[in-house]
């Protein structure tokens, strides 16, 4: 199942070696004596372990090809001893003489296709709350290091996001669930299924009375066949999906509109003119990369099929809102209005819109509405209208009546079955917490989740979970849930466990681990089965469904299941077709009207999943806490997000301390005054303020669940605002918001583009330049990079690829706020006045601009380093950092003009979030030096990447890497394939070609410092009557 | 009438309050004799005793099994690549695993004493943990493959191995001594299929057969930092 | 009379025409110079002298402290960030250099010229050189990342076969300090050593005896001696003319050679070395007029000396004046629109209060010297001078920070604010600094004894009889002029 010479991946022979062998004696972690952490064993000593059936079969189940020499407990005990020597050495940066004395520990018995430091490459899947992405994951001599994304997958094209790149930073979070515990003491799995089995004969005759399972949104058919098993061993029993972030109204939506569940799939790429109504596509919506991946390939000025135009509609500034071409803010409960009203525009231009949906209106910009109207009823077929999946189900029927009038249904616009038909999910923790606070619940059993944190305040689901009798939590990490229950099961990782999930177009796919677990942790289907009476392990659970599947297919086969291991996925989208009920649309788009307006004394709230820590799943995990927004650049919190207007008209501004009061509920939080929020509404990001979450997550930012409630889990009305005294501090990476009118992010409309497409070139007029020292020679393969900031959407996805490949530290709030944060690449924001008065951000525009080393050719950082510890390589003609060479004067950096240059003013690793753990060691990737304080680290375009590539090219006897076999970890995580590396001396590489456009232009040029990395001007595509 | 603070010059003969014995006046000679010694002496622990010539070459630490080097490579003449598996594939040369030498030890001296941990390791799994020997800063990231296909022998870096009871360091593994090859790696190249023979001697013009070696094997040493260093 | 040493040879010194005016005060022989000085070194020390060493040791021990934590745990304790990668360690470093300028000015350059009044002062100059030298030095040192591999600066064959790299301006100025420190401490070394043997000659100790006989080298004064002690000393002053100006020079190639805009200016160099003689000269000012008050100098560091310090105070302070009109100049005629707004942020950013001080201190304040009654105010002379010294070290941080702060791409945009421990280390300094120069005082010769009575009258050849001459000249008298 590992990918070799697969296509859609790097050949794993590229790699350079590592010292994965190599281990200190200090840190001698041989077999015999486990890693010992904070009191526990972790590497549970492998002596009992392989004692355990169980532990056998694991093995066996995680490695099946290998299974032969791994089920012998000898190589698996020297398999652990390789992980305890990576923990030693994950290529500390000093240390050149011969002591301390150190060991190679080598296999007793190798096991087949693997050699020491070559990675290898596995395929797996990731679910977030009902987001399924496929990925590849990258894992050096039994560690992963790097997760990617799967190109076989549909959600993922290849592209990784943020969130799904972070997760892997989980894996080794030193504050996981480490082992059953009871009432706070440490016990055991095996006390724990004694007492479970004591409990279950009571249970089996009461027909599972009293027994409320809770678990998280999942789209794993497995995992839903267990359920039903559940249900059948208990009729009586109540089991319920709670996500705090996945209850969306959309299959409601479609029983309403089509009488069935459905999942919508947009084909952006067939789209003209893209319509999004609180509907971030581009940003949290399922399927956001591969919307991304559409979008884009349509985005160019000459793309084939013309360039298409994005129309964003929304409260809250999103990444979507921040690319359309043209944006109107309006209040969330108005989307619905919006819709009607358009709606009454097209059918003015006589698209047949069934009666009693349009409903006139001038409330909403009518030039917007009405040009947006002009277009659509021109672009029939050849558009889309998107409304948001957290929009109530009407107003989504309304959007998807519109499509059918305009004919995209089947086009732009197709309809997936549902994975379960689930009734929005509220209900069920509603029902959940009524039966736990009515004391009909005994047995309560939450698979993962968190929901004493996240459930709707207004239910004060602590308080009702302390009602039942045994309280059985099984979590990856101790959280405000787990801190109320008695028994608390340690979690497996995605990355250790077995399992599947069906994406939203209907594609399945498996989750297969990477290593056992590191943990003593079991799955959530390994728990659940033996809820439902049968204790099975999840690799058979997920087998065995595999193989019972696919009726419609004739079968499955072992092979069949081989193939899925190693692609991935298996079969392809499911596609049906669906029949608009247009009078039950209509009936409930009766119901759907405009709010009465909002004022300074009565706000609206707005409820973000928030794109770092999400749900606040991820609080603990530092990488995505570090991340800044991809709008407000805030890290490490969340804030009340408000307009200039409005916090004009609040007479507050950013860091001003507010206490915001909605529904007889407060919270207090900062005030961050963000262009683009529609006026008088609070925005506020979901996730933060964790109070049990970690070292790393504890007490950062507001915890907007406090004012969330079941009625009003996306909107909520009639909130207050007092000033309340305090200054808030928000970490941000970025304190400036304007360009300053200088020739940084170069911008035309498509119009200007078609008239002067050179402008971008001819923009900064320099005189002819001379360099000081003799010029680099241009021989052989020279590296160079292009940007297109015409697709870069500002998802962050590069951020964190970069992070993970790079061995980049996290530095902490208080860092950040000094301006100390450690990203090799980071997106720089800036903001535009639409309007006449360059101050006056209402109406805002953005652009993203990714920054990164641009590798100059007559470079400023390499002429001032006294120890030329940072130099012009001839290969390449890179810039090459060599940590172990500099002394750390700084200097560098400050004459560096794109300022790109990062410095260790601390042992970060050991200081920026806490000291470094053994455990989190084990995410290092060992091709790159871990750096040490007091050294300048910079991006050097992944340079062990194109070693490994030309080593690679030379062991095959060819001097050339061909085109394509390098690819930087930024961009091979970027959806919209915005970022594109190659040979810059070779014309017909894809970049050079790139290079030759018109749109090509380098920043600061003018320098004479020759960048590597050029850039492509961003080109929007307004309606010509719009500007007119 | 003399003040304090009068010095009579060399024409007074008034008694004079010596401070300092007469052999102070030798210092002056002294001096640069001692500058001399001392110099020579930082000089040589700089550029020897702390240097790897120094510090890195003869180190032959005792290993948990005495393997000889001598016997199988030398006497026996089995091919380097037969217990280092990795050595054309991949980054590491790699040390044999357990299983490999038990492929002859099963029968060859199955009860040999000295062979015990080999058995053990074999049969419950406890790796032997060999002392590394050759080693390379942990920001100095090297591949065998890389080399030996190129026609790197293994004696160039290691020595004559097979003439080793226990493996010592013969070469300083310094950078500077990188970099001497890889400035000029055509007088340590050799046929491909002679790559692991110890005793392998050039016939005629070892440069001018480095020069077409260089060519056949398009050997580009690459000499920039991030050659090595990343 | 104790003159031997001198008579025969201070023709070499002093021209046979007698100086025009009297660059001694009081009715002092030589005797009593010698008194005067050497007196100092002997007596007890007074309360004032140990209550200040007490002071500038402690400072100088928070120092090392602060020092130490700073190697501890790395240079984050400070408050650098990006873009503000350097900030008060350089500008210390700058700021101390400069003041190490005055004193080989003095000596070297003013000798050279035969600026006879140069006498009463230069031996306390160059000691004020040699103790900001050595706080520079510190600075460069301890403001990198990793100190325990500065060892790569050196250019020494090693086993990496790696140099440093010639072409960065950081090297050049560890060589120019470099090379400036050491020539300093030659120079004012071989000007201490007949003094030095007088002392020991005075010694009443053993020890004292020993201590200043090993220092002075067993000088006897011997002509022979004094021909080569003059030789030498000529020869100092030869070479360490040039480096008065490189030293500054190069140290602005720090800034001058970079692409920052603020930094990358031609002008760098002359403003600079201006800048450096004018903090100098403050500097020397500010301590004299303390140490003459102390030691009861006043004859030989008249007012006299002291106004034609101010004077040069008066004109490099109008220089760097002019200098930083230029710049503002050069950057609106460049019409870079960097540069441009590198200086606008500069009056009106966020450290223009930082830019004002600066103005106010350098270019305002020494305006008050074109009167004579504030160049020859004791007082007002001192009050400026510190002035003066403020103002130059706000130059630096403007130079250094403003630059930084603001440079190119918006985004990238800070704004740098000092730790405790930034403060910590530039007062530490200064405890560096008043130890050492507190010790000279006490130890050595603070004057040039054998070079004041060269300038005496007594010391030419014909000096009559007229030994009524300059009795009226009281020290009162000479103030009231």
């Amino acid at each position: 199942m590992s990918h070799h010479h697969d296509e859609n991946q790097r050949d794993p022979m590229h790699h350079d070696e590592n010292h994965e062998h190599d281990h200190e004696t200090g840190h001698d972690a041989g077999p015999l004596t486990p890693i010992q952490e904070n009191g526990k064993t972790y590497w549970r000593s492998l002596d009992h372990v392989a004692q355990t059936p169980e532990m056998q079969s694991f093995i066996t189940r995680e490695f099946p090809e290998g299974a032969s020499e791994l089920d012998d407990p000898v190589s698996r005990r020297s398999f652990m001893s390789l992980m305890g020597a990576s923990v030693a050495l994950a290529g500390l940066g000093t240390g050149c003489v011969r002591r301390p004395v150190e060991k190679i520990v080598p296999h007793s018995k190798r096991p087949e296709d693997t050699l020491p430091g070559l990675p290898q490459y596995y395929a797996t899947t990731f679910q977030l709350s009902g987001r399924v992405t496929g990925l590849v994951v990258e894992s050096n001599d039994g560690r992963p290091t790097k997760i990617e994304g799967n190109k076989l997958h549909p959600a993922s094209v290849g592209a990784a996001g943020s969130l799904e790149q972070g997760a892997i930073l989980s894996l080794y979070d030193p504050d996981r669930t480490v082992r059953v515990t009871q009432g706070g003491a440490e016990s055991t799995w095996a006390a724990y299924d004694a007492a479970w089995n004591e409990g279950f004969g009571a249970l089996r005759s009461s027909g599972g009375k009293g027994l409320l399972v809770i678990h998280e949104a999942t789209r794993s058919p497995a995992f839903g066949a267990t359920v039903a098993k559940v249900r059948e061993t208990f009729p009586q029993a109540r089991v319920v999906e709670w996500d705090p972030v996945s209850g969306d109204e959309t299959i409601a939506a479609t029983k309403l509109a089509y009488g069935q569940a459905l999942e919508p799939v947009f084909s952006l790429e067939r789209a003209d003119t893209i319509v999004a109504v609180d509907a971030d596509l581009l940003g949290a919506a399922p399927f956001h990369l591969r919307h991304g991946r559409d979008w884009a390939a349509r985005r160019a000025p000459d793309a084939p099929g013309g360039m298409n135009r994005l129309w964003a509609v929304e409260p809250n500034f999103t990444i979507t809102g921040g690319t359309a071409d043209h944006r109107l803010r309006i209040r969330a409960g108005d989307a619905g209005a919006f819709l009607r009203a358009l709606a009454a525009e097209l059918q003015k231009r006589g698209v047949e819109i069934p009666a009693g949906i349009a409903a006139p209106s001038d409330a909403f910009a009518p030039k917007f509405v009405q040009t947006l109207a002009k277009e659509l009823a021109g672009k029939k077929g050849r558009s889309v209208v998107a409304v948001g999946r957290h929009q109530p189900a009407a107003v989504q029927a309304i959007g998807f009546a519109i499509n059918a009038a305009l004919g995209n249904v089947g086009e732009t616009l197709r309809f997936a079955p549902a994975h379960a038909d689930v009734a929005s999910p509220v209900d069920g923790v509603k029902a959940a917490a009524k039966a736990l606070a009515s004391g009909q619940v005994d047995t309560l059993v939450i698979l993962g989740g968190n929901p004493a944190f996240d459930a709707p305040a207004d239910l004060a689901f602590a308080d009702a979970m302390a009602k039942a009798k045994t309280k059985i939590h099984l979590t990856a990490a101790p959280n405000e849930t787990s801190r109320l229950a008695d028994w608390v099961l340690p979690e497996t990782h995605f990355l250790e466990e077995w399992g599947d999930a069906v994406a939203v177009d209907g594609t399945y796919s498996v989750v297969q681990p990477l290593v056992q677990p590191i943990w003593d942790g079991r799955s959530k289907i390994e728990v659940l089965t033996q809820v439902a009476g049968a204790p099975k392990k999840g690799y058979d659970v997920v087998h065995e469904h595999f193989l019972a599947g696919g009726a419609d297919e004739g079968g499955r086969t072992e092979a069949d299941w081989r193939k899925a291991l190693h692609d991935g996925v298996h079969g392809g989208p499911k596609f049906v077709d669906a029949t608009l009920d247009a009078g039950a649309v209509a009936s409930a788009a009766g119901r759907v009207t405009k709010l009465a307006a909002a004022s300074a004394g009565a706000l609206d709230l707005v409820f973000l999943v928030d794109n770092k820590v999400f749900d606040g799943r991820f609080s603990n995990n530092g990488w995505l806490q570090e991340l800044p927004d991809s709008m407000t650049k805030l890290t490490w919190t969340n804030a009340a997000l408000v307009s200039p207007a409005t916090a004009k008209e609040l007479g507050v501004e950013t860091n001003q301390m507010i206490r915001i009061e909605q529904g007889g509920r407060t919270l207090d939080a900062g005030v961050w005054v963000q262009p683009g929020v529609a006026d008088h509404t609070i925005a506020l990001a979901l996730g933060y303020g964790r109070k049990v979450a970690g070292r790393v997550g504890e007490n950062r930012g507001f915890d907007a669940y406090a004012l969330r409630t079941s009625d009003a889990l996306w909107m909520a009305t009639g909130a207050k605002v007092t000033k309340v005294p305090g200054t808030a501090m928000l970490p941000t990476t970025q304190n400036h918001q304007s360009m300053e009118g200088r020739p940084l992010v170069r911008e035309q409309t498509a119009q200007e583009y078609a008239a002067n497409p050179t402008y971008a070139q001819e923009l900064v007029k320099s005189p002819p330049l001379l360099a000081l020292w003799k010029e680099h020679e241009y021989t052989g393969q020279q590296w160079g990079m292009t940007i297109d900031l015409n697709s870069c959407v500002g998802c962050n996805g590069c951020m964190i690829a970069c992070q993970a490949e790079n061995n980049i530290p996290v530095v902490g709030p208080e860092q950040v706020r000094m301006g100390r944060q450690m990203h090799w690449i980071r997106i720089d924001r800036y903001f535009a006045s639409t309007s006449t008065d360059d101050s006056d951000l209402s109406e805002p525009e953005v652009v993203h601009q990714p920054v990164s080393c641009v590798q100059c050719e007559n470079a400023p950082c390499e002429n001032v380093c006294p120890v030329a510890a940072t130099v012009h390589s001839k290969e390449g003609g890179l810039n090459d950092m060599i940590y172990n060479r500099c002394i750390g004067t700084r200097y560098c950096a400050n004459n560096c003009p794109y300022k790109v240059r990062r410095f260790n003013f601390f042992d970060w690793h050991n200081r920026g979030e806490g000291t470094l753990t053994d455990v989190q060691k084990l995410s290092f990737n060992p091709d790159v030096t871990v750096r040490t304080r007091g050294v300048m680290e910079k991006c050097t375009y992944c340079v062990q990447r194109i070693n490994s590539a030309r080593r690679d090219a030379k062991l095959r006897g060819s001097e050339v890497v061909a085109d394509g076999a390098i690819t930087p970890a930024c961009a091979q995580a970027c959806p919209t394939e915005a970022i594109v590396f190659g040979d810059i001396n070779d014309p017909n590489s894809r970049v050079s070609k790139i290079k030759a456009q018109p749109r090509n232009y380098e920043m600061l040029g003018e320098l004479n410092t020759k960048p590597r990395t050029s850039y492509l001007a961003r080109i929007r595509n307004p309606n010509p009557e719009m500007v007119s | 009438m003399d003040a304090p603070g009068q010095r009579p010059d060399d024409r007074d003969e008034s008694p004079v309050p010596y401070v300092f014995p007469a052999w102070v006046n030798q210092i002056p000679r002294i001096i640069p004799v001692a500058t001399a010694l001392v110099g020579a002496g930082v000089i040589f622990s700089l550029w020897f005793w702390a240097s790897p010539k120094n510090t890195e070459v003869g180190y032959a630490p005792i290993q948990p099994v005495p393997y000889s080097h001598k016997l199988h490579a030398g006497d026996y003449g089995i091919d380097c690549r037969y217990c280092h598996v990795a050595v054309e594939k991949g980054p590491q040369a790699s040390v044999p695993s357990a299983d490999i030498c038990m492929n002859c030890h099963t029968v060859v001296k199955h009860d040999s004493p000295l062979l015990q941990p080999v058995r053990d390791s074999y049969a419950k799994g406890t790796p032997i943990e060999w002392i590394k020997v050759h080693k390379v800063a942990d920001f100095a990231y090297f591949s065998h493959a890389q080399h030996v296909n190129k026609g790197v022998g293994c004696v160039e870096c290691h020595g004559r191995v097979d003439q080793m009871e226990t493996v010592r360091v013969e070469q300083p593994l310094s950078m500077s001594w990188c970099l001497d090859c890889h400035r000029n790696p055509g007088p340590h190249l050799r046929p491909k299929d002679q790559v692991t023979n110890m005793s392998w001697q050039p016939e005629g013009d070892r440069e001018k057969l480095g020069a077409e070696l260089v060519e056949k094997y398009h050997v580009n040493a690459p000499e920039d930092c991030s050659g090595c260093h990343r | 009379m104790s003159q031997i040493n001198v008579m025969p040879d201070s023709a070499l010194v002093v021209p046979p025409e007698a100086p025009h005016e009297k660059l001694v005060h009081g009715n002092h022989t030589f005797h009593d110079v010698t008194e005067l000085v050497s007196e100092v070194t002997e007596r007890k020390p007074e309360l004032a002298w140990k209550i200040c060493l007490a002071l500038s040791v402690s400072v100088l021990g928070a120092f090392g402290a602060a020092v130490l934590y700073l190697i501890w745990s790395g240079t984050g304790i400070w408050g650098l960030q990006q873009p503000v990668g350097w900030a008060w360690d350089i500008t210390n470093f700058v700021f101390w250099v400069g003041i190490g300028h005055a004193g080989t000015l003095i000596s070297a350059i003013l000798f050279l010229f035969r600026q006879k009044w140069r006498t009463s002062i230069n031996r306390f100059a160059e000691a004020m050189t040699l103790f900001a030298v050595a706080c520079a030095l510190l600075f460069p040192g301890i403001h990198v990342g990793r100190i325990w591999m500065t060892y790569f600066l050196a250019p020494l064959p090693n086993q990496m076969g790696m140099w440093p790299n010639f072409r960065s301006p950081l090297l050049w100025d560890v060589f120019a300090v470099g090379t400036y420190g050491t020539v300093s401490l030659l120079f004012w070394y071989v000007g201490l050593i007949p003094d030095i043997a007088t002392l020991r000659d005075r010694a009443k100790t053993k020890l004292r005896a020993m201590a200043y006989g090993v220092l002075s080298l067993g000088w006897r004064g011997s002509m022979r001696h004094w021909i080569n002690y003059e030789r030498s000393y000529m020869i100092l002053a030869g070479i360490s003319t040039p480096l008065v100006l490189s030293v500054h020079t190069i140290v602005s190639f720090d800034f001058a050679t970079s692409v920052i805009p603020g930094w990358h200016t031609t002008i760098f160099p002359p403003y600079f070395v201006a800048g450096a003689i004018f903090s100098g000269f403050a500097m020397v000012v500010t301590l004299m007029v303390l140490a003459r008050q102390l030691f009861g100098m006043k004859d030989l560091v008249t007012l006299d000396h002291l106004e034609k310090m101010n004077k040069i105070i008066l004109l490099t302070g109008t220089l760097v004046g002019y200098a930083y009109a230029m710049e503002f100049f050069i950057a609106w005629y460049s019409g870079n629109e960097y540069e441009q707004y590198a200086f606008i942020n500069r009056a009106l950013g966020p450290y223009a209060w930082a830019y004002w001080t600066m103005i106010t201190c350098n270019v305002i304040s020494p305006q008050f010297f074109w009167f004579k009654r504030f160049r020859r105010s004791i007082p007002v002379m001192f009050a400026l001078s510190i002035l003066v010294n403020i103002g130059m070290w706000f130059e630096r941080f403007v130079i250094i920070v403003t630059s930084l702060h603001r440079d190119y791409l918006p985004s990238s945009w800070g704004y740098f604010m000092p730790t405790i421990w930034d403060i910590a280390m530039f007062v530490g300094s200064f405890g560096l600094f008043f130890t050492l120069f507190l010790l000279f005082i006490r130890f050595l010769p603070m004057i040039a004894i054998s070079e004041v009575k060269g300038v005496m009258p007594e010391a030419s050849p014909h000096h009559g009889h007229h030994e009524g001459h300059g009795h009226g000249a009281s020290i009162a008298a000479a103030e009231a002029r």
